[in-house]
């Protein structure tokens, strides 16, 4: 008849982000609406492995019940993919993401991360051996070997197939934006993968978002989002990436800064969350987030321009970071409706993750996989030739799916579907 | 797909033979007319243990009697009147002797109706449609009669009033009891008193005859035409032409179809299928005289099917039966009723065989076959509530060892 | 404790994946969606199909082992939880086996969210029209378990009206089918006595229910009154009048305020003491005076507004805000009691009086959210556990509004079920002799009392029952 007991932390974890972020756990009133928005529980089946689950777990640990180092529990939180699906499926407004992040910092105070999430989120914390690391994936890309050990086994070749996925198209028509000289003033996040991997896609960002009126701005400085750190509960890492960003695109001037990669955007707006225990940068984070915006929203927002025709059948895959923890859905939208000749298809359950999950794929392999093949069989059974995102994660983690699939459709980011409408619109003699 | 099948095990028995008469000479039964369900329930406390009875609502049920034992009768018709009914909240409390046409007149006056209509007619008693839940043409649309039963006070063969449901439109408080009740021919309790849900009578309620057409095929045509019709029938009932001539219409085979609702709503429903049908409106007072239309002395057996197969059933039964025999078919539940000798009954049911109906005989004779595992079911149910068979011995047995 | 070996014999069955035994996997299952009860089970087995169901109960029908049947675990009465026992979860058997379009049922396994089921037949114009709040997430056999309602059962029906046969499993191990597609059957109705008995009489393995084709028309209707009493005369002026709208909702400004806060804001007047959200379907000849209609009848109780909703989405807003207003109130307070309550619908006006008074009298906030047009009440109280005094307050005015519904000719549940958490209530509802023919029945089921043991009847009314109904036939 009554709601649990509101949680009273035990002595053991007193100080712990987990204990700090306790009070959400109260909001939960146990309705179980969460359960089918969550990818892992319906992938595993276990209710351990759902939101409410999840929940019912954290207050075990800090009610003394369980314990840290009980790998039967942990290994349900080491499961959850942090989409946030459930966020936007809770009625009662239970802050999940902000919880298991806090339950993943106080893990990661007790035992170390797994050696393969040690390796990556060092790299992307030290900007050389980024680009060093990037250059080398490269490199492999030109050889042509990843797109052939990506026809090995899954086991084996998903990595291969995710690099693979990102080899941009063949050098594109172009066109000339249209000039403006008081559009408002945007700065780039470029972002490591993005950056290093899918350069194309960054290029043909600052192109519709010039033809839209804005004017591009650098930010040099910019380093990570600090994204993946914060999500595997690396949060003094995450906020020294977080700093850095912060100085840089203040010094920028920019009334914007925007963002291709969904999951960096979710990152950006959460700034102020971040570094809310730093006096010195609060204030600092919360106008840099204020500030951050989706280049769909930014798109939108000028309607967006309409292109040329594009013929397609094409189906929208939210990226999880940017329907539930921006709660950015309208936009995207907006922007396929701006490309005629595109024939855009539901596809069921497309606010579902991919099971992408930042490095989850890596880390948590099995699980990504089952969560992954639901996406695969939606998707065929959409029609579509096409599945738009807009986060380098899901477009790896889509694209290498359905190359080693042998699936028909192919992944592609929004910006470069939109970019093919301007392009199309000037005609192939534009330049 | 879920009807079980008649089996090749299946033995078709007289019912003399399961059931001989009475051995009580076949003199007038004893006779026993409480005027309370406290009455009763004391009458039943202190009855001799080898007392044995047959309950008896209006009576007007043809045929049935024959396969009850019982040494002893009881007469419902002494609880008679409806003891409660609220208008606006669409519920009526009566108890089980009052007659449906008692009821129909009470909520008729505040434009409202208990849309049951038991095989039989109006004469016949609230707790007797309940207990035998014979469904009319109405419930393929508006719900069989264990969907308007909201509550019940029975008295169980050992003379304890137990009272399940209650007087509310939704209620999950407890097992329920009163499914188990509706249907059971009294044999686990009879039936003293039962709230049922109302209906607002529709504004209009218009019936039409079309006459079949020859072919299965045709016929399913118009069927699904009508079936899927806005608003859907209220009842779609098809008559042979013997059942059709005895109801006053003319002797062809014919679909009778009845929307109800808002004037406007029934017109357009009749405009479209005008468009493909030729409609003739007949009286309301049809639908009476079908369920009257009985001959006392038949075998009454039920076939059902999909109601996608129904056409072919329907004219494998009407191909089969004898020319004078009567048929009826509730369209949306995929059942036809067939009034017989019970020898016209076996060549319907070997002509039918191989379109595998379930088969339910209401009355004339007997389907012997294996028991099931629900069959043993309602074995321990019948043996719970009622351990020597007291109440309507006979029935609801035909499957014991 | 379970006995020996039995773990590992079902692990042989399903697979040591899906057989939790260690404590904190087993914390997950100590409630279903009302927590305020925890029991601790012994185990829980997770089958992934019939036969493994099947293999799961036979083996513990032989080794004496009592269960508990688990769908989604969102009921509200503590329906799900097994004390010591074992928990079945049937959430893996999530297949449609069947839709048949034409003749219009669809055969599902027991583990389909009810929307799912929805949304597979949406493409032929269909539906399954129980529609729980919790539909996005409760299952088929869940929802057969406690004969679930829902806002459109006003015109449509419960799961009772809406399921044609069930296969199910009994405790002995039995497979046994239960009613037919044509409503047909020999025998005693054991499809109706075993719809609604929460998890007692057997498991689902697969179900056929009916499908229900779109209307054609459909209008969905707000309208805002100065005072709950206006907007309850309206409820009873609209039934009483003979329309019978496809669903009448009732929320009062406690619960629009929550709806508001959340991110399922529907767009309520916060400002409004209630409001009724109506809907209408059928036929579109004569729909829109029907509409006007109560529109009128709105007015003349005393609605400020009423406004109708103008494209499908506003449409599905509105009935977002209404659907998901129970988890709503988690936000209001860290503690909820969730209650539900059928009282006869020309009542409605008074006794929502009386809540509010019981409500003023113990300062409790009562915030109903609820099927008016059936009269099944939600009278729900978010409160501060913590604090001792308010507990024992709300706790009271409970037990107060429970026994004004029950003087007004009501009943202590509509849809949710008796469970354990109401239990208390049974004998007030019922005489001794009432509740021990509720366990003769059970005992025909399951004569060793080992399905879901301890719930809906009250233990000490099945003592004179002993023994078992077959030894004693």
């Amino acid at each position: 008849m009554h709601a649990p007991n509101a949680t009273t932390p035990s002595a053991a974890l007193a100080g712990t982000p987990l204990a700090r972020a306790g009070a959400g756990l109260d909001l939960c009133v146990h309705c179980g609406f969460c359960l089918q928005a969550c990818p892992t529980y319906l992938a595993l089946d276990d209710e351990n492995d759902s939101p409410r689950g999840r929940l019912v777990l954290m207050r075990g640990l800090l009610q003394g019940d369980l314990q840290l180092t009980d790998e039967s529990v942990t290994t349900h939180f080491d499961r959850c993919l942090g989409c946030r699906g459930c966020e936007t499926a809770c009625p009662s407004g239970v802050p999940y993401g902000t919880l298991i992040e806090a339950t993943r910092a106080t893990l990661a105070q007790r035992r170390p991360l797994p050696a393969v999430a040690r390796f990556l989120l060092r790299v992307f914390r030290h900007p050389r051996l980024l680009t060093l690391a990037l250059a080398v994936a490269r490199a492999a890309r030109w050889t042509g070997v990843p797109a052939l050990l990506a026809r090995l086994p899954r086991d084996v070749s998903f990595p291969f197939a995710m690099l693979e996925s990102t080899r941009g198209r063949d050098a594109k028509p172009s066109y000339a934006p249209a000039a403006v000289a008081e559009g408002p003033r945007v700065a780039l996040l470029t972002g490591c993968v993005m950056e290093g991997l899918c350069a194309t896609t960054n290029r043909a960002t600052e192109r519709v978002l010039a033809h839209n009126g804005y004017q591009l701005v650098d930010a040099p400085g910019q380093r990570c989002c600090g994204a993946l750190h914060a999500h595997a509960g690396d949060v003094p890492a995450a906020q020294e990436l977080a700093r850095a960003n912060i100085a840089a695109f203040e010094r920028s001037g920019a009334d914007f800064v925007v963002t291709n990669a969904a999951g960096c955007g979710s990152i950006l707006k959460e700034y102020e969350h971040l570094l809310a225990d730093d006096p010195a940068w609060r204030e600092r984070a919360k106008g840099i987030a204020a500030r951050s915006r989706d280049v769909s929203e930014l798109l939108a927002a000028r309607g967006p321009r309409r292109g040329g025709p594009v013929h397609a059948t094409v189906a929208w895959d939210a990226p999880c970071h940017l329907q539930h923890a921006q709660r950015v859905v309208q936009p995207p939208l907006a922007v396929l409706g701006a490309i005629p000749g595109l024939r855009v298809v539901p596809l069921v359950d497309s606010d579902q993750c991919c099971g992408s999950a930042g490095i989850y794929n890596l880390v948590e392999p099995d699980t990504s996989h089952r969560v992954l093949d639901t996406k695969l069989a939606r998707i065929d059974a959409s029609g579509a030739d096409l599945v738009v995102s807009s986060n380098p994660g899901c477009l790896m983690q889509l694209g290498a799916g359905l190359l080693s699939g042998g699936h028909r459709a192919r992944a592609v980011h929004l910006v470069d579907l939109l970019d093919a409408s301007y392009a199309a619109e000037a005609g192939p003699h534009a330049t | 797909m879920r009807d079980s099948a008649t089996s090749g095990d299946t033995v078709m028995m007289p019912d003399a033979a399961l059931s001989p008469k009475l051995k009580s000479g076949g003199g007038p039964l004893p006779h026993l007319r409480p005027r309370s369900t406290e009455e009763l329930a004391e009458l039943l406390r202190h009855a001799p243990p080898t007392s044995t009875y047959r309950i008896v609502g209006a009576g007007s049920w043809p045929g049935i009697a024959d396969r009850i034992t019982a040494n002893s009768l009881i007469d419902l018709s002494g609880l008679h009147g409806i003891t409660e009914y609220v208008p606006g909240d669409l519920t009526l409390t009566a108890r089980a002797g009052t007659p449906l046409s008692v009821i129909a007149a009470t909520t008729a006056a505040h434009g409202q109706w208990l849309p049951l209509d038991p095989w039989g007619a109006d004469d016949g008693t609230l707790g007797a449609t309940l207990a035998t839940a014979s469904a009319g043409p109405l419930s393929a649309s508006i719900g069989l009669p264990r969907d308007a039963a909201l509550g019940i006070t029975v008295v169980d063969a050992a003379g304890t009033i137990v009272t399940a449901g209650g007087r509310v439109v939704k209620n999950v408080a407890g097992f329920d009891l009163v499914r188990l009740h509706v249907g059971a021919w009294g044999t686990l309790g009879i039936l003293c008193e039962v709230t049922v849900r109302l209906r607002p009578m529709p504004a209009a309620d218009r019936t039409f005859a079309i006459a079949l057409p020859r072919g299965a095929r045709d016929l399913a045509t118009l069927l699904s035409t009508m079936q899927r019709s806005s608003p859907a029938p209220l009842a779609t009932e098809l008559v042979n032409a013997p059942l059709a001539a005895a109801m006053g219409l003319p002797a062809v085979d014919t679909a009778c179809v009845r929307w109800g609702g808002a004037a406007a709503a029934v017109m357009a429903a009749v405009d479209d299928l005008a468009r493909t049908a030729h409609l003739v409106e007949i009286p309301t007072s049809a639908w009476a005289m079908l369920r009257s239309s009985e001959p006392h002395d038949a075998t009454v057996v039920r076939y059902s099917t999909r109601p996608s197969e129904l056409p072919v059933l329907w004219h494998a039964i009407t191909h089969a039966a004898p020319s004078d025999a009567r048929l009826h078919a509730t369209v949306a539940r995929g059942v036809v009723r067939v009034m017989a000798s019970a020898e016209h009954q076996a060549q319907v049911i070997a002509a039918t065989a191989p379109r595998q109906p379930a088969i339910i005989v209401e009355r004339g004779f007997q389907l012997r076959r294996p028991p099931t595992a629900v069959d043993r079911l309602n074995q321990t149910i019948r043996g719970a509530h009622d351990p020597a068979r007291r109440l309507n011995p006979g029935l609801m047995d035909h499957a014991r060892a | 404790m379970l006995p020996v070996g039995v773990e590992r014999e079902l692990a042989d069955i399903v697979g040591a994946r899906f057989v939790l035994t260690r404590p904190g996997e087993l914390l997950a299952y100590t409630a279903d969606g009302l927590p305020g009860y925890r029991h601790d089970p012994a185990l829980v087995v997770l089958p992934g199909n019939r036969e493994e169901a099947i293999a799961v109960v036979q083996l513990l029908a032989r080794r004496k082992v009592s269960f508990v049947p688990r769908g989604a675990g969102t009921g509200l009465s503590g329906g799900a939880l097994a004390d010591g026992t074992v928990v079945v979860g049937l959430n893996r058997m999530r297949r449609v086996l069947d839709i048949d379009v034409v003749n219009r049922w669809a055969v599902v396994e027991p583990g389909v969210v009810n929307a799912h089921l929805t949304r597979a037949v949406a493409p032929h114009g269909l539906h399954y029209a129980p529609d729980p709040s919790s539909q996005t997430a409760c299952t088929i056999g869940g929802n057969v378990a406690e004969n679930a309602g829902g806002p459109h059962c006003l015109k449509y029906g419960v799961t009772l009206n809406h399921v044609l046969a069930l296969t199910v499993v009994l405790a002995n191990g039995e497979v046994v089918t239960l009613g037919s597609t044509s409503g047909e059957t020999e025998g005693y109705d054991l499809l109706g006595a075993f719809i609604g008995s929460e998890g007692c009489f057997g498991v689902v393995l697969d179900a056929t229910v009916r499908l229900t084709a779109n209307p054609p028309a459909v209008r969905t209707m707000l309208a805002d009154f100065p005072s709950i009493d206006a907007a309850a005369r309206a409820t009873s002026a609209i039934i009483a009048a003979g329309l019978v709208p496809a669903a009448l909702e009732m929320m009062d400004q406690p619960t629009i305020v929550a709806v508001e806060a959340s991110i399922y804001a529907a767009g309520y007047p916060t400002d409004a003491a209630a409001v009724l959200l109506v809907e209408l379907d059928g036929p579109d000849a004569g729909i829109d005076a029907d509409v006007a209609a109560v529109e009128r009848w709105c007015r003349d109780a005393g609605a400020r507004d009423v406004r109708v909703a103008t494209n499908e989405l506003d449409r599905q807003r509105l009935w977002q805000g209404r659907k998901k207003a129970f988890g709503a109130m988690g936000r209001v307070s860290s503690h909820l009691v969730v209650q539900d309550a059928v009282i006869p619908r020309t009542r409605l006006p008074e006794v929502l009086g009386e809540i509010g008074r019981i409500g003023r009298e113990e300062a409790v906030t009562v915030c109903n959210v609820f099927h008016a047009g059936d009269g099944n009440l939600h009278p729900n109280i978010p409160y501060n556990g913590n604090d001792p005094g308010e507990a024992a307050r709300v706790e009271r005015a409970m037990v107060r509004i429970m026994d004004a519904c029950i003087a007004a000719g009501g009943s202590v549940t509509g849809e949710h079920g008796i469970g354990i958490d109401k239990l208390p209530y049974m004998p007030k509802l019922f005489s001794e002799a009432s509740l021990a023919a509720m366990c003769r029945l059970r005992d025909c089921f399951d004569p060793e009392r080992r399905l879901n043991p301890g719930k809906v009847v009250p233990v000490r009314s099945c003592k004179e029952w002993t023994m078992a109904p077959a030894a004693r036939a």
